[in-house]
């Protein structure tokens, strides 16, 4: 008996040596398997509708895939070339300008009105020096565009990485989607019976908690999404399409996503040709639709299902912003949730089963 | 195949074959069943080994493959066996219906064998696939209707005695 027991934690020994390898081993990978988990986390409904016509799972899968990628292409054949028009046209007029002449003015590129604004600015106060501080950040954009080509070579191999992502990531969420149950009875083919109830309860809760509030958090940046598209469709603004998917893509960042989301809109109408007037306009929708997010979606979808302080949310999302920027803005009132409902279930599952 | 049957686990083909032998599935096309085998999670219990215990909650529901199984209550400190169940009995079916904790108690009497399914997963398969599911329901439904008129002829029975 004694015997076989030092045989069993030399074996936990070595099991949790492999593990721990495994990770080191592994890890460059983890972020291609946490894309492809929320991958299938999305397309898997969609999946399971399309079983329901006695499909089977694997051909479900391929259909969902094709019909997928033949939108996404379409999608780029008409967004793609407008934006690289777009930036092209952009960049152009900055280059010839500034190879041009050395100061920096912003008047001859149609920034006309940025320039009178800021001299309006500046007659009104002189203490800012802004005139001094735009010519210096001018310049300093001008030294990047010049150095555009190098960091160009410096990002192909960037460029490759981001080629293997996107072909790797489906491929794995196509296994992920495939074989879920199948991952699922090995992992609980190992659990002794003790605790494979409450194993199984914990992650069917955590499941169902998390589930909640992820399609739910989804649901709510595309309503945000689409009214902000229809709000700046009304008034006419250029790129309505794109700028009303970055509010709403912006939008889950709690109490700086607005603000976030309206800038790349306050600069199309400040560059382009809509009258300035607009800007009050557009802030008057954004402040309507963040009025109906505030009172209506976000009670209706996620108040219940989240249970945390605004107090709260709001230093988690700074402290993800100090962290990692503008992602870890955006992630971290979610994981932060994911952490916190781990806990509570854990916990009122543990004693339910008076394990603890 | 005796007693070899309890060590290696079960094929696919042979579970979509022994479904089709338990009530409640026994209506269900193969194909279903092979559907519904996707979700059920093989246990095995050695004799004496505490299957779930009255006042847990009631996650999944078992059909019992090969062994014995005995079902018991615990009022003041007290053991009162319920039933004894063998192959193609199932137990815990109470929890598939009411959100309730288990309201007896289960151990293996012998090595058991036992497949298992979540409350949660028989309710997406409900959803996913509702022609299977419909006939999964009126089974149940069939066997608590039995179970009811066996009970009130249990009653007049006891009811004649007296008389």
């Amino acid at each position: 008996m004694k015997k076989s027991k030092k045989f069993k934690w030399i074996f936990l020994a070595i099991i949790f040596a492999l593990i721990f390898v495994g990770i080191l081993f592994y890890k460059f990978i983890i972020p291609y398997l946490i894309v492809a988990f929320i991958l299938s986390y999305l397309i898997g409904p969609i999946i399971n509708f399309v079983e329901k016509y006695q499909i089977s799972r694997t051909l479900s899968i391929l259909i969902v895939y094709l019909i997928s990628a033949i939108l996404i292409v379409l999608l780029f054949y008409v967004i793609v070339p407008q934006i690289i028009e777009q930036i092209t046209d952009f960049a152009g007029t900055f280059k010839t300008v500034f190879e041009k002449q050395e100061t920096v003015n912003l008047q001859p590129f149609g920034l006309e009105r940025i320039s009178e604004f800021i001299t309006k600015l500046d007659l009104k106060f002189p203490f800012l020096k802004i005139d001094k501080f735009i010519s210096s950040q001018g310049e300093k954009l001008l030294n990047l565009i010049k150095q555009l080509p190098q960091i160009l070579m410096k990002s192909i191999s960037g460029i490759v990485n981001f080629l293997a992502f996107l072909i790797v990531v489906p491929v794995i969420g196509f296994f992920i989607l495939r074989d879920e149950r199948k991952f699922l009875k090995s992992f609980f083919s190992i659990i002794p019976n003790r605790y494979f109830e409450f194993l199984l309860h914990l992650f069917e809760s955590i499941e169902e908690n998390f589930g909640k509030f992820f399609r739910a958090l989804l649901l709510e940046t595309g309503i945000v999404a689409v009214l902000s598209i229809l709000g700046l469709l009304i008034l006419g603004i250029p790129y309505a399409l794109i700028l009303g998917i970055i509010v709403g893509l912006s939008n889950p960042i709690k109490y700086f996503g607005p603000f976030i989301g309206a800038i790349p809109t306050m600069f199309v109408i400040l560059v382009g040709q809509t009258p300035d007037i607009f800007m009050l306009y557009v802030v008057i929708i954004f402040f309507v639709i963040q009025q109906i997010d505030s009172l209506i979606l976000f009670p209706w979808l996620i108040g219940k299902s989240m249970k945390m302080h605004p107090l709260f949310v709001l230093l988690t999302v700074i402290a993800g912003g100090y962290a990692f920027g503008i992602l870890g803005m955006l992630f971290a009132v979610p994981i932060v949730f994911l952490v916190k409902t781990i806990f509570e279930v854990s916990y009122k599952s543990l004693r339910e089963f008076e394990i603890i | 195949m005796k007693k070899s049957s309890n060590e290696t686990t079960f094929s696919e083909k042979e579970m979509i074959q022994f479904l089709g032998k338990v009530s409640v599935f026994d209506k269900l096309t193969k194909n279903e069943r092979k559907n519904i085998a996707d979700y059920f999670y093989e246990r095995k219990f050695k004799a004496e080994e505490q299957i779930f215990k009255q006042d847990y909650p009631s996650v999944v529901f078992y059909i019992i493959k090969n062994g014995e199984v005995k079902v018991f209550l615990k009022r003041r400190g007290k053991e009162k066996e319920i039933s004894r169940l063998k192959s193609r009995d199932f137990i815990g079916e109470i929890g598939v219906f009411l959100e309730k904790n288990r309201v007896a108690s289960a151990i293996a009497k012998k090595e058991s064998t036992l497949f298992a399914i979540s409350k949660k997963d028989l309710k997406k398969f409900i959803d996913k696939f509702p022609k299977a599911g419909t006939k999964i329901l009126y089974k149940f439904g069939e066997i608590v209707s039995t179970y009811l008129i066996d009970q009130n002829e249990d009653s007049e029975e006891n009811e004649s005695k007296i008389l």
